[in-house]
């Protein structure tokens, strides 16, 4: 299985990102996790050149949520388009819901790096499956 | 009708992870309740609805099933348009989740005095 490097978590939520970190560090150890906590703020980082290797963050997966204040999912997915028009082969982005809606679901496949949509609460066993799935 | 528990078990999840990662979860409730508590009394429903879908996904992470279902009631009555009267009545719900699901985790899981509230 492929072993994640650095995963892009994207939640309003504090309890829901210290939880996610954790299944995540479960099944990929040495993972760099970074957290932002909004659209707005996804985006700021990955236009923000890190500042050893002047290169700018290029996560292999980015958890993203739907319902955030201040930029939402859909809003981090439309300018991440037209940010990143080409978006690196292994970056991949998954959206991390509660949302049941189908229309959320549609509206989402529109957009090329988007792999998957799952369900919260996420589990070991659903990061097992983004990777073997997605990678 | 019976109540869920409290907390189902998380695969995966041990005890010690639980109770380190636990306060994190109880902080925020706490602080998104009291939000949603102030958007109820100035009548700003969106905020409501926001507060109460993070609190949904944030217990949800939690298997803490009482507060989730809880909050996802209050979303629901939001999405009916429902009455004042119910949605009053879910928040105070809510409320009830909240409080004995605190007393619980920190009686039962953290060992540590409740304090009143």
């Amino acid at each position: 299985m492929k072993q994640l490097k650095h995963v892009l978590l994207v939640d309003d939520s504090d309890a829901t990102n210290a939880m996610n970190s954790y299944f995540l560090r479960r099944v990929h150890a040495d993972a760099d996790i970074h957290v932002a906590k909004n659209g707005r703020d996804a985006l700021k980082y990955l236009q923000t050149p890190n500042e050893n290797t002047g290169k700018l963050p290029n996560p292999d997966l980015i958890l993203l949520d739907l319902k955030m204040p201040v930029l939402d999912g859909f809003g981090f997915l439309e300018q991440h388009q037209e940010l990143f028009p080409i978006v690196p082969k292994e970056q991949v982005i998954v959206v991390l819901s509660t949302s049941m809606n189908e229309e959320d679901k549609k509206e989402v496949a529109r957009y090329k790096p988007v792999q998957g949509f799952l369900h919260k609460p996420l589990t070991v066993r659903k990061v097992e499956e983004i990777v073997t799935n997605y990678f | 009708m019976e109540q869920p528990p409290f907390f189902v078990k998380i695969k995966y999840l041990d005890e010690a992870s639980f109770q380190k990662l636990l306060p994190i979860l109880l902080s925020e409730l706490k602080e998104s309740f009291d939000q949603l508590i102030i958007g109820l009394k100035q009548a700003n429903l969106k905020q409501v609805g926001m507060m109460a879908h993070k609190m949904k996904g944030a217990a949800a992470s939690f298997g803490a099933v009482r507060i989730s279902e809880g909050a996802a009631r209050v979303e629901k009555v939001l999405r009916e348009h429902a009455s004042g009267n119910e949605l009053s009545k879910s928040v105070e719900m809510l409320q009830i989740a909240l409080e004995t699901t605190r007393q619980y985790s920190l009686k039962e899981l953290m060992n540590k005095d409740v304090p009143d509230t």
